[in-house]
């Protein structure tokens, strides 16, 4: 018997996000409780599934059907990683967001509930298909929520994000279709031991068809035009949960695709120039950003560029890089969008050259100066450890162009974030309203948490020892 | 240019595409070659997914309709998933129309006479033919999302018929939480006796007969009235645009 | 050739005109109504395929609900594509 059932992570956020419209017809005010008081609950059964899937794999079956029958849910070490990393931003962005003014309140507070759902559903989930339908809650929640401002901006970021989602989500269901045409299974690991039963064509255009579909909400260098008008347009709270939950979600659903399901290794170069190519294009056009959300935005394909490389480079050290770099750049993404959203309230303006002094706050400044830290790989914070390993894992695979390549793109972000550092820190600024508590607590968790980790990560080592077992196709 | 570009790429992902789907058996295939790998409890078995489901169906899970148990029990946490996709479609559209939603209705011209009698005769035949799909959804083709999608055409129709009929849409919200409530609370009901969620807890009964196979009816009614609602909420959003 | 295959294929070569022309066709109704003859053949090749729950469902959303909520919204721009 199981001790805590992973579907709760599931249920309890669809309960209550079917049970908010009835709350919010007698009072608005306890709305944002309920959300961040589920969220809070959800975080807990996280850590306790994290806790027990770090002992053996959990299988939580559905419906009492033997899994290819039904539907069965899958955490190995790993999944429960993402799932509390995801659970956790969920909670501290929550907080930020009890901010939120914009009607309808109601349905940001539902949308963002369900985001979450289908974020944890598509990290926990062992069945292919069950797969598509989180990943399309993940992607219609999030295109409401980028629209939610209700202007040109919002609106233009949704549309594209609609567009471009949907041709993945269709290929995400063609490569379905032929996977389950040959093999009549929809399970992971039934799909994974009977894979040399395909057709070696079939087999080539379903695995590209699932890698281009999560490729769109993995962030990947063609499929990625969406990312600075969405992450621009939506509101700030949206921005970071999007960098920090359904990023990840997507990219750790890859990684199963690639490693869980193909077990591929002899086309992972491929994998490796889509992550140098998004890494490249990433940075060096953040660098020609004039607005803050839209260079974090582009930053941001940088980051889930290198993360994809790791993945590519496919050696256990790589992969660690990987996967620690989901983790930091999780929370360190989502900490800057947060500041990018005070920013803006204080200066009134998105143009990053009107925002003198904005950092001299130290409520403000220590974060963000941490946060950004982290991002450029600095030694003390845990940003260092994911870059180093996805070097070193290239360096002994001989990967010596792509690290150069690497490397280059690596300066450009450090030239715009120090741009960025002198003007915030800059003497000589107007006095800027201070900022409230569901500003600067939610800065300063993740600012704790990225220090805390970066000093001492020997209990993340610990748990990214497994990435071995997940690489030879375990769960 | 760009059109040229655009219909070469389209003509490769179709090429590449047809000749991936020509590998698919068509029609009448033997499915007793495929046979299906347990992975938790690491056994090889002989039988394949789909024959599964036809022999044994009708035996574990009481539904008459194959289609309906293995969407409804089989499957049925891709149910819940597909339900939430329409709620989200729905609460998405509801919070982008929603500054429109104050603004004053234009006077418009009605519709003819025999427009308003025919769709008000009609109205409640649509309703009771949705109604039935949905309730026997076990027994018969269909099932919840048919029997919700017709009972959204019905409100369709006085929409189109009446031009100042405006659901209320509140009680549309209400019934869409408490069906959405009752499909996870039976889910969160299993999880508690049975250590499955969404386990089918109730008694089968007889086969054909209307009060059987356990849950599935309790959930394709949830179903049901939350897909029509929703629709329907849909709908009336997209008309309150109305300038 | 039976009459199965014969009428299939009328209804996919009538499908198939419909979508070119729902694409092609400058007038945005025109274009919407194509997308509503689509969904519609969709549903009736889904019956004969022997899946009647799958075409009340093509049928009622596809051809009723999708294409009232396309014609609504065509109401609030202009009809003509430029």
């Amino acid at each position: 018997m199981i001790a805590v059932h992973p579907v709760l992570l599931i249920a309890i956020p669809l309960f209550f996000a079917f049970l908010l419209p009835l709350i919010g017809l007698f009072s608005k005010k306890v709305l944002k409780y309920v959300v961040t008081g589920t969220i809070a609950l959800n975080t807990i059964i996280a850590l306790l599934v994290f806790r027990e899937a770090l002992n053996s794999p959990i299988f939580d079956i559905l419906g009492g059907f033997k899994p290819p029958l039904g539907i069965v849910l899958m955490v190995g070490p790993l999944g429960g990683f993402i799932a509390l990393i995801i659970n956790m931003a969920g909670l501290i962005i929550s907080i930020y967001g009890m901010e939120m003014k914009k009607e309808p309140l109601v349905k940001y507070y539902m949308l963002s509930l369900l985001l979450l759902m289908g974020a944890n559903g598509m990290v926990l989930t062992g069945d292919l298909f069950n797969l598509f339908v989180f990943l399309e809650v993940t992607s219609i929640a999030s295109y409401g929520l980028a629209a939610y401002n209700k202007d040109l901006k919002g609106f233009e970021g949704a549309l594209k994000y609609v567009i471009l989602g949907s041709i993945g989500s269709t290929f995400v269901l063609i490569g379905i279709a032929l996977i389950y045409s040959q093999l009549r299974t929809l399970n992971m690991l039934d799909i994974a031991t009977r894979l040399n039963e395909m057709d070696p064509y079939v087999k080539i255009v379903a695995f590209t068809s699932l890698f281009l579909g999560f490729g769109v909400e993995a962030e990947m260098f063609p499929l990625n035009t969406w990312v600075p008008e969405t992450y621009d347009g939506a509101p700030h709270s949206v921005s970071a949960m999007f960098a920090s939950m359904s990023a990840k979600a997507g990219i750790f659903a890859l990684a199963r695709v690639i490693f869980t399901i193909f077990a591929f290794t002899n086309y992972l170069w491929f994998v490796v120039i889509m992550g140098v190519l998004t890494v490249f294009f990433g940075e060096i056009i953040a660098y020609a950003q004039r607005d803050i959300k839209r260079m974090l935005a582009y930053s941001s394909i940088g980051q889930m560029g290198m993360i994809l490389m790791g993945l590519g480079i496919g050696t256990t050290m790589a992969v660690e890089g990987a996967f620690f770099q989901m983790f930091s750049h999780a929370m360190a993404k989502a900490l800057l969008f947060i500041a990018a959203g005070y920013m803006i309230y204080a200066t009134q303006t998105e143009k990053m050259s009107e925002m003198k002094g904005i950092g001299r706050n130290p409520l403000i400044g220590i974060p963000l100066l941490i946060g950004i830290l982290s991002i450029l790989g600095m030694p003390p914070f845990i940003g260092f450890y994911g870059k180093f390993y996805i070097l070193m894992g290239g360096f002994s695979e001989g990967y010596y162009a792509i690290i150069a390549l690497f490397l280059a793109a690596s300066l450009v972000e450090v030239a715009y974030y120090a741009r960025f550092i002198k003007i915030a820190f800059e003497g000589g600024g107007k006095r800027y309203p201070s900022p409230k508590a569901t500003v600067y607590i939610p800065l300063l968790l993740f600012a704790v948490i990225i220090v805390i980790f970066g000093v001492y990560p020997k209990p993340i080592f610990e748990i990214l020892s497994h990435v071995t077992t997940f690489l030879t196709g375990g769960v | 240019m760009k059109r040229i570009l655009g219909g070469v790429i389209a003509v490769l992902i179709f090429i590449v595409l047809a000749l991936a789907f020509v590998h698919i058996p068509f029609g009448n295939i033997d499915l007793a070659e495929y046979h299906y790998y347990n992975p938790v409890d690491n056994e090889h078995t002989q039988d394949s997914v789909p024959q599964h489901y036809l022999d044994e169906g009708k035996k574990e899970t009481g539904s008459t309709n194959i289609v309906t148990a293995v969407v409804v029990d089989y499957r049925g946490f891709d149910t819940l998933g597909e339900v939430t996709v329409l709620f989200l479609a729905s609460t998405g559209v509801g919070s982008i129309m929603y500054i429109f939603e104050k603004e004053k209705r234009r006077k418009v011209r009605r519709a003819n006479a025999v427009v308003e009698t025919a769709s008000k005769l009609l109205f409640g035949f649509i309703i009771l033919f949705g109604a039935y799909i949905f309730v026997h959804g076990h027994l018969t083709p269909g099932g919840g999302f048919p029997g919700g999608a017709v009972i959204a055409s019905s409100f369709l129709l006085l929409y189109l018929a009446y031009p100042r009929f405006h659901a209320e849409h509140k009680n549309l919200n209400i019934a869409e939480s408490l069906a959405g409530l009752t499909f996870v609370g039976v889910g969160i009901l299993g999880l508690f006796l049975a250590g499955y969620f969404l386990y089918n807890f109730l008694p089968f009964g007889l086969p054909t007969y209307l009060f059987s196979a356990g849950v599935i009816p309790v959930i394709y009614v949830a179903v049901g009235v939350k897909v029509g609602s929703e629709l329907t909420g849909i709908v009336d959003a997209m008309m309150g645009v109305r300038e | 050739m039976d009459l199965f295959t014969l009428v299939s294929l009328i209804l996919i070569i009538a499908m198939l005109i419909a979508a070119v022309v729902a694409a092609e066709i400058k007038d945005l109704l025109s274009a919407a109504i194509a997308m509503g003859i689509v969904s519609l053949i969709v549903s009736i090749l889904f019956y004969i395929l022997q899946a009647p729950d799958v075409a009340i469902t093509e049928a009622s959303i596809g051809a009723g609900l999708s294409l009232a909520i396309m014609i609504f919204a065509i109401k609030h721009t202009e009809r003509w594509e430029k």
